[in-house]
């Protein structure tokens, strides 16, 4: 400590001055006080710095709370009968909340046994009503709803549910076709009851299950229906595989349904609907190229005999394997151009959905997980494509059709590692 | 191992907490000066600092069992002086003038002497006044309440260096605030 550089004795010195400095610090930094004069200086000033600020003082008034009125402030009025007034609020939620609600509940349930000995209900938000021998049923986002029968049986539908009920299909207590949603069945012995689903069915007597289908992707491109047994044994018919399997208490089986080898892209062209338009065309097409096709119905939202820029088509058609219910469709609206604009309104529509899509999955992020992600999503649209062909490399895909690769490229000139190959293809279908 | 004061305040703080208005009374009497002297060089403003007082008292009574005989009942009704201090900081924006100000006790008897000292004060305070928040309770904690540092650590939540560094900035920019009164 007998050579102190001036830079340590600055922050040192103030300590001393604030009387925050050990006995050797102390005799340190008066050693280096003695051979450097500014330092000194420097000391005093900080030593007359802390001694002016002793010259603030301040007087303490009598306080104006007394301690009894910051007492009282601290521990409230009504601290020593918190424990009467809990009673008094748990007896009035019993009298107004509780009994009305249990009441209201036993009224529902007594209303609810008296039309379910009349025949099948249903109950949902909007209330409970006879079910009628054939209803499509649909329950929100958020809801909930059940189908009770007579003897008991009960179906509880989830959120986001669709399904079709028939009530006196021949040999069946019930039938349910489940397009999407969940459907969890306490069935009562008696006759079969039969839920049918993309790709599969199950059946059972006596027993409880539950029955998941979902969509993975929102092209409907593939569907994968769960059945989980609770109670008892059901056996599940895998349409595609055209296998059975038991099921018992605790087991689950899972169908994977390809839907999209079932889906009609809708392109209209505008112009007369006859033998050589081009819907039919598709179709045509598409029954020869997918054995499980079977009748195909075109729905139009307007009765003219040609089809317009902008209007609303569905095409539905059922599985030739016979399975019921599964039913798929997509609604496709056309693009609202003008009539001979584009030769396809429908199918320019569609492309330029998908790109969106696939912008937006690109604009996410490019990384190379995504990059395959969205490839394989553009596989799957291939046909709203237009038979694109998608190279997929590391860090490149190429989608032939014009109007998506122009649409690409626009967005992948801001994304380096991206490069899209124009091929100049113009095949629809 | 806690002194018996500290002991004592703290046997206070028990009792209180369980509902004695007499224990509650002897650690207000105790504590309310040194708090207001405190809470005066940060604040000024006289109103607010008897409320900030009984806010701290209020606030130590209902979070009396979070005490737990950790460290010294004055160190801890400092921090939540300080909390409340700060609470109200962030709430509402400061003003510089006040309606009540501390004056300044000489022991000069002339008039002359008396302004002169007023004066040196007024700008002490003002000087003082002037420091970053985090430096001035430091700095007051310090100087005019003789708290160690490993107390204001504690007060201020920080480590003993953070507290030295901010006792030397404050000293740094009062030494050249102050230069010409010396």
């Amino acid at each position: 400590m007998t050579s102190m550089r001036c830079e340590q004795v600055q922050a040192e010195m103030i300590d001393l001055a604030a009387g925050d400095a050990g006995a050797e610090q102390k005799r340190a930094l008066h050693r280096h006080f003695l051979s450097c004069e500014i330092c000194r200086r420097s000391f005093e000033e900080y030593q007359s710095t802390w001694a002016l600020l002793g010259e603030w003082r301040v007087d303490v008034p009598q306080p104006r709370a007394t301690a009894a009125k910051v007492f009282r402030a601290a521990r409230p009025r009504y601290g020593k009968f918190a424990a009467e007034l809990a009673v008094v609020a748990a007896a009035l939620w019993v009298v107004f909340v509780l009994v009305p609600t249990r009441l209201l509940q036993a009224e529902t349930d007594q209303r609810g046994r008296e039309l379910a000995d009349a025949g099948p209900v249903y109950v949902s938000s909007g209330g409970m009503r006879a079910l009628a021998p054939s209803e499509s049923l649909e329950t929100g986002p958020l809801e909930r709803a059940d189908i009770r029968l007579p003897d008991g049986t009960t179906v509880l539908l989830g959120p986001a549910t669709r399904l079709d009920s028939k009530t006196h299909e021949k040999g069946l207590r019930l039938l349910c076709g489940l397009a999407k949603g969940e459907v969890e069945v306490a069935a009562a012995s008696g006759p079969p009851i039969r839920v049918a689903f993309p790709g599969g069915r199950v059946e059972t007597v006596g027993t409880r299950f539950n029955v998941r289908v979902s969509h993975p992707s929102s092209t409907f491109a593939r569907a994968v229906s769960r059945v989980t047994v609770h109670e008892g044994a059901v056996r599940v018919e895998d349409g595609a595989l055209r296998s059975e399997t038991a099921l018992r208490a605790g087991e689950t089986s899972t169908v994977v349904a390809y839907l999209e080898r079932g889906e009609i892209v809708c392109r209209p062209v505008a112009g007369p609907v006859g033998k050589d338009h081009m819907i039919l065309g598709a179709i045509r097409q598409w029954r020869a190229e997918i054995p499980g096709i079977g009748k195909v119905t075109v729905c139009r939202t307007s009765a003219g005999e040609e089809l317009v820029g902008g209007e609303w088509l569905r095409l539905n058609f059922v599985r030739r394997d016979g399975l019921p219910f599964v039913t798929s469709f997509k609604e496709v609206r056309t693009a609202p151009a003008p009539m001979n604009c584009d030769p396809e309104p429908g199918a320019a529509f569609q492309r330029h959905e998908t790109a969106l899509r696939f912008y937006r999955t690109l604009a996410a992020g490019h990384d190379q997980a995504l990059l395959e992600d969205a490839a394989a999503n553009l596989m799957r649209m291939k046909d709203v494509l237009g038979r694109a062909r998608i190279l997929q490399a590391a860090d490149r895909i190429s989608v032939s059709h014009p109007d998506g690769a122009r649409e690409l490229k626009r967005y992948a000139e801001k994304i380096p590692r991206i490069g899209i190959i124009e091929s100049g293809e113009r095949d629809l279908f | 191992m806690p002194g018996s004061e500290d002991q004592e305040d703290v046997d206070l703080l028990e009792k209180a907490a369980g509902g004695s208005r007499d224990s509650f009374a002897a650690l207000y009497a105790k504590h309310r000066r040194r708090l207001w002297a405190f809470l005066v060089r940060l604040e000024e403003n006289a109103d607010v600092v008897d409320e900030l007082i009984q806010e701290t008292f209020v606030r130590a009574l209902r979070s009396a069992k979070g005490f737990a005989g950790k460290g010294k009942v004055s160190t801890w009704l400092f921090s939540i002086a300080l909390n409340a201090h700060r609470s109200r900081l962030r709430k509402r924006q400061r003003f510089r003038l006040f309606r009540q100000r501390s004056r300044p006790s000489g022991t000069a008897d002339d008039p002359a002497s008396m302004a002169e000292q007023a004066d040196t004060a007024d700008r002490v305070r003002q000087a003082i006044g002037a420091l970053p928040e985090n430096q001035k309770s430091a700095l007051v904690l310090s100087r005019y309440e003789g708290l160690s540092y490993e107390e204001i650590a504690e007060i201020e939540s920080c480590s003993v260096d953070a507290v030295k560094q901010r006792v030397r900035r404050a000293l740094m920019r009062l030494r050249k605030e102050l230069r010409e009164l010396q």
